[in-house]
């Protein structure tokens, strides 16, 4: 075999070489699945939709505290009513006055209980329809982008690691609050 | 043989009166009757009613005509004062309906799984939904004036919500955003977007004659 030869061989193995290379890159580049994931706590604490929520929830909370500070001020009233009269009351005064004392602090525990039992439900009720806006959000923009996998790293150790590159909270963060404001 | 015009003539003039024809065909009536217009508010090509399928249901937003409302309430055989009188009790309002359902059924049946989910459900729909809609006339968010949830026991297959909202904030705006926010049916954040000149260019009701 000349020498020509052998760089035309030679030359002719490391074209396929390349040309193999290429097609293979351009095959698992196309047919690799496009996978992202975002910050759900990031989207949570940013989320518009989140911040309307939540100052609607501190107003009904503020109104509870303030029904149950009224509550509190009565028997705190009642009480000293009590300890100042309590010298000067007959028996069956006193017995009535310590019942109906019973009775509010009755009424207060169970108040309190109430409310703490519904500030629960309020909370995750809010939480969980904000969840879903962000979820219908986040599945239109993934669908919309191409993604055929989108993760939420929760900051409880599900996504351990991710390139910069494949986090798209903000991206999906802008379009969330877009929705939000009728944007898009 | 001697022809009135020449051919050259006769398909300029062809042309000419299939644009016109083309042109009138495209034109909004400026009245149709009630059924008429109803349908063309249901007609999705003139962007009045626009639909979304989110998750298991499907939900359809229509703006409603004054008129219908007006029609609705004194009817075609009432004198001009009386359909006056009632136009001006509704112009200062715009006015939405929300269609929902669920597997081809009312959606408050279609996606009730137990008894306490359906209390929960229809406390919503009857009484909170004012909180999860709005509209957004950028940059101005409008809140709902008041609502109805009008209760069918699945009869019609949709649980039918009307919505009212001020018009005062919509006036110059080019678009109108009805969004509906996640009210426990997972239906997440939907947006409904319709165009100020489809609603300006609605065609009026025929039988009121005013």
């Amino acid at each position: 075999m000349t020498n020509r030869n052998r760089l035309l061989y030679a030359t002719a193995i490391a074209l396929v070489a390349l040309l193999s290379t290429v097609g293979l890159w351009i095959f698992t580049h196309f047919n690799a699945p496009k996978i992202a994931y975002v910050d759900a706590a990031i989207l949570l604490e940013k989320y518009d939709g989140m911040i309307a929520a939540r100052a609607s929830f501190q107003q009904k909370a503020t109104q509870w505290q303030a029904n149950m500070d009224t509550l509190n001020k009565e028997f705190q009233v009642l009480l000293t009513d009590f300890e100042q009269d309590n010298g000067q009351m007959t028996e069956k005064e006193r017995t009535r006055s310590q019942k109906l004392i019973k009775d509010k602090r009755k009424q207060l525990a169970n108040y309190q209980q109430a409310i703490q039992q519904q500030s629960q439900q309020e909370d995750q009720r809010m939480t969980e329809k904000v969840l879903s806006e962000i979820n219908t959000v986040l599945a239109s923009y993934a669908k919309s982008v191409g993604y055929d996998l989108v993760l939420g790293a929760s900051g409880n150790g599900n996504i351990v690691y991710g390139v910069e590159a494949m986090n798209i909270t903000e991206d999906v963060l802008e379009h969330l609050n877009h929705s939000y404001h009728g944007i898009h | 043989m001697n022809y009135f015009f020449t051919k050259d003539q006769s398909i300029s003039i062809g042309v000419w009166i299939g644009y016109v024809l083309v042109l009138v065909s495209c034109t909004t009536p400026a009245t149709l009757p009630l059924t008429e217009l109803q349908a063309y508010v249901l007609d999705e090509d003139h962007g009045l009613t626009l639909s979304k399928e989110a998750g298991a249901m499907n939900m359809q937003v229509s703006w409603r005509p004054n008129d219908l409302l007006v029609y609705q309430e004194v009817g075609s055989q009432s004198n001009i004062e009386i359909q006056k009188e009632s136009a001006q009790k509704y112009e200062d309002y715009v006015y939405f309906s929300l269609r929902l359902s669920a597997h081809g059924r009312d959606a408050l049946y279609g996606v009730s799984q137990n008894q306490q989910q359906f209390s929960e459900n229809l406390r919503m729909l009857s009484f909170g939904m004012a909180d999860r809609v709005r509209l957004i006339a950028a940059p101005d968010t409008i809140p709902v004036a008041d609502y109805l949830y009008d209760r069918d026991f699945g009869l019609s297959g949709t649980s039918n919500l009307l919505f009212v909202f001020r018009k005062d904030k919509l006036r110059g705006k080019k678009e109108v955003v009805f969004q509906s926010q996640e009210f426990g049916l997972n239906t997440g954040l939907q947006n409904f977007r319709f165009q100020a000149k489809d609603i300006l260019n609605t065609p009026r009701l025929q039988e009121l004659t005013w």
